[in-house]
């Protein structure tokens, strides 16, 4: 853990305003979180504690009447928040993905699958059509699809939850990120398919060494998946911790309680 | 005593459909519910749960088979047996709170279904309201609050409630924790438990959450597609006996809730559930790592392997063998937490 982090996050606060222009939810207030190469950290909170906030914030894809208050986020030692719009689409996608609960709304519906990642792999990197559509092939494989070729010229609808998780899962692969945000990403899933898609996770992250911030409500996924655990309450950090410390030796409160109604 | 049994219960949506386009969205399901008991539901969604339970509470049209309450058919039931019957069966709903009209506080919103049966004073009715909110742990004041002031935690209460007020003997749960917050799931299923005992309910309890169906249940029955593939009591999940392949799928794929139990192979089945494909053989055989050429080609039954204990696979030779055939599966699998 001596090691850099990739990203950190360093006292983020990110609030909502009322049309008074008064604070009305402290969404994010104060948190630091660190990701390290080759790790999955767990940020771990119920519904409504500010996780999803968070890393819309890291992303800086925070919008009116929210706002980013203060804090810095630092992508290996460089303060992204200080990044002009343009530089910050660089960012995202480039060097840091992300993968949503609901693959559905994250695809655009009326493109064909194969078409949305050969975009994703020319937004940052020019290639030919025909090599892009090479690492498409190769990426659907990577995660664990079976037809690519098929997929390719499917659209969402087409497509199966899971199937959708996997090519959501290619698309934020595509350009070899050095952290990848999932939140929730199979909240939405049924358990067998969930098993599946963390098991694509875990292979793909040791494969690639990317830094992993797993975005969950569900202990269980952290108990599976996690090395470094932060627990969210409120909008504040409340403990932090490797994944066995937090599950073995919980000191807050909290966490006791969150453990507690699982076991 | 048999409180709910089950014959050949099937329901098709497209029943105007030509016969090959039909899809059954539960098929020839033979089920008994004992008094007294909580039977679990599991399976993936879509698999046909709910159809399936709002066949038993008659609120689904049934296509074909029987629903018999203490032994009496009641598929042919109207109106006035009917009503009669509604007291008795009840259904708590996964949001319950979405179901609840805005503009009734919480005691109109329970006194709702108890004014359709009895005639009384407003002050009775209120007396059975405070009881009733008093059994799921509200206090008096929420009787005059609307949804909207309620947390989702209340909310299910409330459902919970109203279910109640009318003391029936059998109800249904349908993924009633499935959109909480896990600090107030494990309340909610707690209260749940207490007032079973209390009240001595039957529970039929459906989740796809495998952790909260075992902690609940004294039987569990897995579904898949439409059809029961297993029926198994609780401790025999325990350990360890869970025989057909989907159901050892399903508990391998249970996530740990000790991160020094992790596992490398969790998936124990091929593909993803296709909706929509008849087949003449297992509705599983695509998907099983085990198939043989018989599960492509004939419909298992659901047999007894033992007294409480039933399975519908090819591969399972009963309870005279050695048991199960399967190789792959750890049958310790699942047992994570
Ligand atoms: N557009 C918005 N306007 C006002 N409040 C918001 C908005 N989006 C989120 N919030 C509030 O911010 C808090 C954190 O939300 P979120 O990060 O989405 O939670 P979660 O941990 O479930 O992902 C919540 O209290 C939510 O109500
Ligand atoms: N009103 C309906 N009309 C047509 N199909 C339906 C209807 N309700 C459910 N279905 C279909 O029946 C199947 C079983 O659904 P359901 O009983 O809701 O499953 P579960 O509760 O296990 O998730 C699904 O394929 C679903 O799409
Ligand atoms: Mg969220
Ligand atoms: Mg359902």
């Amino acid at each position: 853990m001596e090691d850099q982090a990739v990203l950190s996050i360093r006292d983020l606060r990110t609030y909502f305003y009322d049309s008074r222009g008064n604070v009305a939810v402290k969404a994010v207030d104060g948190v630091d979180i660190d990701v390290y190469k080759g790790r999955i950290t767990a940020l771990v909170g119920e519904s409504g504690c500010g996780k999803s906030i968070t890393s819309l914030s890291v992303l800086g894809l925070i919008e009116r009447p929210g706002k980013i208050v203060s804090g810095q986020v630092l992508l290996k030692g460089r303060d992204i928040r200080k990044c002009s719009r343009e530089e910050m689409r660089g960012v995202r996608g480039r060097e840091i993905s992300m993968v949503f609960q609901d693959p559905y709304a994250a695809l655009n519906p009326v493109m064909k699958i194969g078409w949305q990642l050969s975009e994703a792999i020319l937004a940052h990197e020019k290639v030919s059509g025909e090599e892009a559509r090479e690492r498409s092939l190769r990426l659907l494989q990577k995660v664990g699809l079976d037809r690519p070729e098929k997929i390719m010229k499917s659209y969402t609808f087409q497509l199966s939850g899971g199937m959708c998780q996997r090519v959501m899962i290619a698309i934020a692969m595509a350009s070899n990120p050095s952290v990848l945000i999932a939140d929730e990403p199979t909240t939405a899933l049924d358990l067998t398919i969930q098993a599946e898609i963390l098991e694509e996770l875990n292979r793909l992250k040791k494969e690639s060494g990317m830094g992993v911030l797993l975005i969950t409500h569900d202990l269980g996924v952290v108990a599976e998946m996690a090395d470094d655990v932060y627990v969210m309450k409120a909008g504040k950090i409340v403990e932090k911790g490797s994944v066995y410390g937090i599950f073995e030796n919980p000191r807050h409160s909290y966490t006791k309680e969150l453990l507690g109604s699982i076991s | 005593m048999k409180l709910i049994e089950t014959i050949g219960l099937s329901k098709c949506y497209n029943e105007d459909s030509p016969a090959s386009h039909r899809i059954y969205a539960v098929s020839d399901v033979n089920l008994t519910i004992l008094k007294g008991e909580t039977l679990g539901l599991v399976g993936e969604s879509g698999c046909g749960k709910s159809t399936l339970s709002r066949m038993i509470l008659r609120l689904e049209k049934i296509t074909s088979g029987q629903v018999l309450f203490k032994g009496e058919d009641i598929t042919g039931y109207r109106y006035g047996h009917m009503r009669r019957l509604r007291k008795d069966i009840q259904i708590i709903f996964q949001n319950s709170g979405s179901s609840f009209n805005p503009h009734f506080t919480v005691e109109q919103i329970i006194t709702e279904p108890l004014a359709n049966y009895k005639k009384m004073s407003r002050t009775a009715y209120r007396e059975q309201v405070v009881q009733v909110l008093e059994k799921v742990g509200l206090d008096e004041e929420y009787a005059f609050r609307y949804p909207s002031q309620l947390s989702g935690g209340q909310r299910q209460r409330v459902g919970i409630a109203r279910a109640l007020v009318l003391n029936p003997e059998f109800v249904v749960c349908d993924e009633p924790v499935s959109s909480l917050d896990f600090t107030i799931r494990g309340q909610v299923l707690r209260l749940l438990g207490n007032l079973k005992s209390q009240l001595g309910l039957t529970y039929l309890f459906i989740s796809h959450d495998l952790s909260a169906v075992k902690r609940m249940c004294d039987r569990i029955a897995v579904m898949y597609m439409g059809s029961i593939v297993e029926v198994i009591p609780r401790e025999a999940v325990e350990s360890g006996k869970a025989r057909h392949p989907y159901t050892v799928a399903l508990l391998s794929a249970a996530l740990t809730t000790d991160p020094r139990k992790r596992r490398e192979k969790k998936v124990l089945l091929k593909g993803e559930l296709e909706r929509g494909t008849a087949s003449d053989g297992c509705l599983f055989n695509n998907r099983c790592l085990y198939a043989e050429p018989v599960c492509k080609t004939a419909k298992p039954a659901l047999k007894f392997v033992d007294d409480h204990h039933q399975v519908a696979c090819h591969l399972f030779r009963g309870m005279q063998g050695k048991g199960c055939r399967l190789q792959g599966p750890d049958p310790s699998a699942g047992q994570s937490a």
